[in-house]
């Protein structure tokens, strides 16, 4: 019997993270445009790079999704209905939506576009499910803060499409439920300018304004979710799309952790998903990622456990050094597009979409020119190194 | 002339305000509202029977599948009572009223979403026909909204605004982290001098905005349908003779009634 495997989605901020991403193994990508989208801070994607990033994953039968997301004021609205057009015409697999008004739009103007529901309306029960579905509506995104239980109940009594957060960072409020940012920084969060003051640090005070006397202040940061080991259970529940969050994460976080769900995913459907298997990918995920992870809703209420009370603590445990461009067999040279500073003696790894990672001592660097540099200190610079792969 | 509609603080406090010259109460359902004063639908039923005012039951909590047959339960109950409206958050209730065939009306309370011209359309055609308006947006996107569409408007005027709803135990956590008792049933952070205010629930965390107080301003909004009072976490009920007799008061905390929140992606365009 075939068995339809399940999607791995993963976010891309611009062109170059959505080729990592399908390099990787993602089999589709969600994009915002330079309007309409949440994420204001990511590069986001003129229609030329929507039609760009359409025509490159259609030719590798994968699948793109555009972000249309934000919570609209009504001076917000002009020009969408010439947007969604152009987002038909470019043939894009779906919209991300939150705000309903779309769904009308599609509908009165004929647009052939299919609609998935954002997180952001926080889509919780299965009559709120069918309250979509009865509007046409193809896929649900449904809130985080749900669990196995109730995800495999929606999906049982709906037969809804159901895609579910599967790794990165979580909102600390239900989405849409949250204007923190707006009263603290007047940036509107459901529009694209969330200053994250969830994550912040505040002294908390009783009700008769004593303050609470401890070194650690209050804050609702949450830690992140990672449902590697989870991935089972959520195959086998009915999910039918796993998304990574994070559109403005760099190329090397969205390449090692969708090349790491990716290795899973199949290795399960391939019945080679074993304990040791499963520890090293996690260890993986845990190497890339800066703030700490946990399966969060899954299969109980959040405790203090889930919760980060170090402050942000969002210091990088590794550098993305470059993209290895090159190598020639022959001359067992590497060819690097540099991305970070490094130098001739540190340790660094390699890893690839199809390569197992290793780790290897730089030895000299030479620039285009073919002058000694052992140092790299130029991003974009083109660099040469040798390394002899049968050595590693 | 607006309509003025309260959220009483307290039981004890609805025979008192029902003797204003008000249009009607919300009532928040015991297991259902995040309002403090949560009633059972029976109480909330009597008070319908007993009195000429526009009562509205709320259910605005965030709904999850195991809440869906006390709502099924409720909407039962109402359907046959003198109670007039229903507010709610969670489309999933329309969903329910829909299929229960209950023939009320409804006000969609979203807090800070739909907050434009053609999502009001939307859910007017959808059939919800009265919603209210997030205070996220200025009193001339308000009054854009009025003048362009055909929705019952409800407008919060006085009250504490939740700003923030988590499913998380934010304070359990944070005092047991810091391993200390939590003692107060209230706690506030600062921003700005501002005070917001914390409190925990068995269904998570709210955080509330400064108390909103647009009592100088409603000159303003003279159009909008129903102006609301929401007395939660206040004792102050003579504020509702303020608003009736048109007075004006010092120090008031305005939100974003005109003030723009920043669009980002517009300003980097």
């Amino acid at each position: 019997m075939y068995m339809k495997k399940i999607e791995l989605l993963a976010p891309a901020g611009n062109l170059e993270k959505l080729k990592f991403a399908y390099l990787y193994g993602a089999d589709a990508c969600y994009i915002g445009g330079r309007d309409y989208s949440l994420r204001a801070n990511a590069k986001n994607f003129s229609i030329e790079e929507i039609k760009e990033a359409c025509t490159y994953a259609h030719n590798l039968n994968k699948k793109v999704y555009v972000t249309v997301n934000i919570v609209f004021h009504s001076g917000d609205t002009n020009g969408i209905k010439e947007y969604l057009k152009e987002l038909a015409k470019i043939e894009v697999d779906a919209i991300i939506v939150s705000d309903p008004f779309i769904i009308n739009i599609i509908k009165d103007n004929n647009i052939n576009l299919k609609v998935h529901i954002s997180t952001q309306a926080s889509t919780l029960n299965y009559e709120t499910v069918m309250f979509w579905k009865s509007l046409g509506v193809e896929r649900v995104v449904l809130a985080r803060e749900l669990s196995k239980e109730e995800i495999k109940e929606i999906i049982d009594k709906t037969g809804m499409e159901i895609e579910c957060f599967v790794h990165g960072a979580m909102c600390s409020s239900y989405s849409g439920r949250c204007v923190l940012s707006n009263y603290f920084t007047n940036r509107d969060a459901n529009r694209g300018g969330c200053a994250q003051i969830c994550r912040w640090e505040a002294p908390l005070h009783d009700s008769k304004m004593n303050e609470i006397k401890s070194e650690t202040k209050f804050t609702a940061s949450s830690k992140d979710l990672m449902m590697a080991s989870k991935i089972k259970e959520m195959i086998d529940i009915g999910i039918v799309s796993l998304k990574v969050e994070g559109r403005m994460r760099s190329n090397y976080y969205v390449a090692t952790v969708i090349n790491t769900y990716r290795n899973i995913i199949d290795d399960y459907y391939d019945n080679k998903l074993t304990e040791e298997k499963m520890n090293y990918y996690i260890k993986i995920l845990e190497r890339v990622a800066n703030r700490e992870a946990t399966v969060q809703f899954w299969n109980k209420l959040p405790t203090v456990n889930e919760q980060y009370y170090l402050g942000r603590n969002e210091e990088s445990n590794q550098d993305f050094l470059g993209i290895v461009t090159d190598y020639d067999e022959n001359t067992q040279m590497v060819t690097i597009t540099e991305r970070n500073h490094f130098q001739t003696g540190q340790e660094v790894e390699v890893f690839g979409p199809n390569i197992k990672p290793f780790s290897f001592i730089v030895p000299d660097i030479y620039n285009e020119e073919g002058e000694k540099v052992n140092v790299a200190r130029h991003p974009e610079e083109i660099l040469r190194f040798k390394l002899n792969k049968k050595s590693i | 002339m607006n309509n003025l509609v309260v959220i009483p603080n307290k039981k004890e406090d609805i025979k008192n305000i029902l003797k204003k010259d008000i249009h009607g109460l919300i009532l928040g359902i015991k297991g259902l509202s995040i309002y403090p004063l949560e009633l059972d639908i029976e109480d909330i039923i009597e008070i319908a029977n007993n009195t000429n005012k526009e009562i509205t039951v709320a259910m605005n909590k965030m709904i999850h599948n195991k809440d869906l047959s006390l709502v099924r339960e409720v909407l039962g109950k109402i359907k046959t009572s003198k109670i007039k409206k229903i507010m709610f958050y969670d489309l999933g209730i329309f969903n329910i009223c829909k299929n229960m065939h209950i023939d009320k009306e409804l006000i969609l309370s979203e807090e800070h979403l739909n907050a434009s011209i053609s999502s009001n359309k939307f859910y007017y055609d959808t059939g919800i026909k009265n919603t209210f308006i997030t205070s996220d947006i200025t009193y001339e996107e308000l009054l854009e909204i009025k003048n362009n569409t055909k929705m019952n408007i409800y407008y919060t005027v006085y009250g504490y605004l939740p700003i923030f709803y988590s499913r998380r135990y934010l304070l359990t956590n944070y005092f047991k982290y810091i391993n200390k008792e939590m003692k107060d049933d209230t706690y506030y952070i600062f921003n700005k001098e501002l005070r917001y205010m914390i409190k925990e629930y068995n269904y998570g965390t709210i955080i509330y905005s400064p108390l909103i107080n647009l009592i100088n301003e409603v000159d303003k909004i003279k159009d909008i349908d129903n102006l609301v009072i929401d007395l939660s976490y206040t004792d102050n009920i003579a504020v509702i003779d303020k608003f009736i007799n048109n007075e004006s008061m010092d120090n008031t905390y305005i939100g974003f009634f005109n003030k723009k929140t920043i669009y980002k992606l517009k300003d980097e365009k």
